[in-house]
């Protein structure tokens, strides 16, 4: 079928998952044992006091009139209800804390599909070789461990042995940072020519980034190997080389080309998971970003802002899903028949 | 005739096991994961005999022999609470390996019935059952373990039950996959003009076809619940202490970086350990089951 209406169908999947998972989320969040007006007013409030808490943030209807309700302010005023910890509205707390985790993720985005795909070219053309066995120690590691654990090392390393990077935060105190257009340090500095502030957040984000993107990293570059090795010995193959074509050439735009549809569908899914890991990363170095928002929300059982904050993650994850779905269905003609067959 | 017929089938399985099992004793990679999972299964097992402190583990505290660094008496140096490190690493197996069998145990029967069910019963069924695993793919498997697990009580059991929600749609779309494809084959269509009933294509003709990739992801997927327990427990949701738990350990320890780096650095590289002998494991079950072309 055609690219429009394979995306059409694709984002009206979408939708229809997010709604699920909003559904999903409501639920388990009002499931939650504990009475949340009385854990926001603190154990000494007055009765007065907590109903009406509980009259406003609506918990004396029936639940499903509380997700309507919810569903209503949403999609009319863009209102995703006050958050009980930081009395501020939910959706003004993410507006604010989510471009910090956004600059995180696209850089350990740049880092896993640049770097996973020069190693798994590399990797392939000294396939079999010393270098690969080296290469095949380094891709498992990488999978392996947890990016905390990474970026634990990474911070004993060069954030103290070899004092090269910063550690904490996103600015050196006393590096203001730039006026706000997108709320994103490196792209502000860069916006409006405060370079200083913009090289400062770079190298805050280092760390964390290439932490981030090392488990992501090495599944890319060893799908990329894979599919390279398996090319390799193909008719076409052979044919460029008969015509004298240099190596570099051939890998780079043939061989790469056919390995990077498997690849990028991985690299999607890792991608989103960048986000997952990025949870567990900001509190070790103090980012005030979405996800330590969000932990903070879910350990002290702040409801409106769990919901919100999930609901933003599902929809970040969905829109990165669909756009490596698009991607893949152009590169490769075959999925969008296959999708139509199976449904 | 009959006995004749089970006679075949099991030399033919026994020819495939020993097929199996020379192909795997080929690749050192997956002999070195084996070894260290079964390392690991016995240490876990047999912590408390083996362990130098065994008290450790449980509420104990010793100021005078705190943040002690690797010596000969502790091989891992002692917390901030003087605990050993080593003997608290060991027992930390043991909740890392329940909380992977349990999870997997649960995810896998569920997962792959539901597979089988929608794969089989196309139509209103297929699109129902997979929309449902859909929704809950929605969010990558730790953020929405993460939500769970923190709505629960941080316990072992209620970690497994937060892992299980976000893991078995993964299950449920390898076997549907490969349910769908298998559903057009001739031996199903055989087994159906012969008069077979449902169940019995189900179970006997379709998935004894699909259980080496469910058995490769099973062992893969132990390293990677491992991994989510361990960031799960890192960040204050796992088993509360005094109870040993990898991930609290490193979380624990790295306020105390860099001067008292062995607290946080030796569970860490027991994780990795761990994940690392798992995935070897699992990549040569995977490379010893598949069918070469000939």
């Amino acid at each position: 079928m055609s690219i429009p209406k394979f995306i059409i169908k694709r984002l009206g999947l979408a939708v229809f998952v997010l709604l699920g998972l909003s559904i999903l989320i409501f639920l388990i969040a009002r499931v939650i044992p504990g009475d949340p007006a009385r854990m926001a007013l603190g154990p000494r409030a007055p009765e007065y006091a907590l109903e009406n808490l509980r009259k406003e943030m609506n918990l004396d209807k029936p639940i499903y009139m509380q997700y309507y309700l919810w569903l209503s302010d949403f999609f009319t005023k863009g209102y995703l209800g006050k958050s009980l910890i930081t009395r501020r509205h939910v959706e003004q707390d993410i507006i604010e804390f989510f471009p910090a985790t956004l600059e995180m993720v696209i850089l350990a985005a740049i880092f896993l599909a640049g770097m996973g795909i020069g190693l798994g070219i590399l990797s392939a053309q000294y396939r079999n070789s010393f270098t690969d066995a080296i290469f095949r120690v380094i891709a498992y590691l990488g999978i392996a461990t947890p990016s905390f654990v990474w970026l634990i090392i990474f911070i004993l390393l060069f954030g103290y042995s070899m004092p090269i990077f910063p550690v904490l935060g996103r600015l050196t105190p006393g590096v203001s940072p730039p006026p706000r257009i997108t709320g994103m340090y490196i792209l502000d500095g860069l916006l409006t020519g405060n370079l200083r502030a913009s090289w400062d957040a770079f190298l805050h984000l280092v760390l964390p980034s290439i932490a981030l993107a090392l488990g992501g990293m090495s599944q890319a570059a060893r799908i990329i190997r894979s599919g390279i090795v398996d090319n390799i010995n193909k008719d076409y193959t052979t044919l460029y080389k008969a015509y004298g074509f240099t190596a570099s050439l051939i890998f780079m735009k043939y061989l790469l080309k056919t390995s990077l549809i498997p690849a990028i569908s991985i690299m999607g899914l890792d991608i989103a998971a960048l986000f997952a890991n990025a949870f567990v990363i900001e509190k070790v170095i103090n980012f005030p970003g979405l996800s330590n928002y969000g932990m903070n929300a879910i350990l002290n059982k702040d409801l409106n802002a769990i919901v919100g904050t999930i609901m933003v993650l599902g929809i970040t994850f969905a829109s990165v899903t669909i756009i490596i779905d698009i991607i893949v269905a152009y590169l490769d003609p075959r999925i969008r028949l296959i999708t139509k067959e199976s449904s | 005739m009959k006995n004749e017929n089970r006679t075949q089938i099991i030399s033919r399985a026994c020819e495939n096991f020993r097929r199996f099992i020379y192909r795997f004793s080929r690749d050192p990679l997956s002999i070195v994961g084996l070894v260290l999972v079964i390392l690991f299964i016995i240490l876990a097992i047999f912590a408390p005999l083996i362990v130098p402190y065994p008290k450790h583990a449980e509420p104990f505290v010793d100021w005078s022999n705190a943040s002690l660094p690797p010596s000969k008496d502790h091989l891992f140096g002692t917390d901030n609470m003087g605990r050993d490190i080593f003997s608290r690493t060991i027992f930390a197996l043991r909740g890392a390996l329940k909380m992977a069998i349990g999870v997997l145990a649960i995810v896998v029967p569920i997962g792959t019935i539901i597979g089988l069910v929608a794969g089989y019963y196309a139509g209103a069924v297929e699109m129902v059952l997979m929309r449902i695993s859909d929704i809950f793919l929605a969010l990558p498997s730790l953020v929405l373990a993460m939500a769970i697990a923190a709505i629960l009580r941080p316990t072992l059991f209620n970690n497994m039950i937060a892992v299980c929600v976000s893991w078995w749609p993964w299950y449920a779309r390898l076997t549907y996959g490969m349910v769908s494809s298998y559903r057009n084959e001739t031996f199903v269509q055989a087994a159906q003009i012969i008069g077979a009933n449902r169940w019995h294509i189900i179970f006997k003709e379709i998935l004894p076809n699909c259980l080496s990739p469910i058995f490769t992801k099973m062992a893969l997927d132990v390293g990677w619940v491992i991994l989510i327990g361990a960031s799960l427990s890192f960040v204050g949701l796992g088993e509360q202490p005094p109870t040993p738990a990898l991930g609290t350990m490193v979380a624990e320890g790295s306020r105390y970086l860099p001067d008292f780096w062995w607290i946080s650095v030796f569970p860490a590289i027991v994780i990795v350990l761990l994940i690392l002998s798992f995935n070897f494991l699992g990549d040569g079950i995977r490379d010893s089951l598949s069918l070469e072309e000939v």
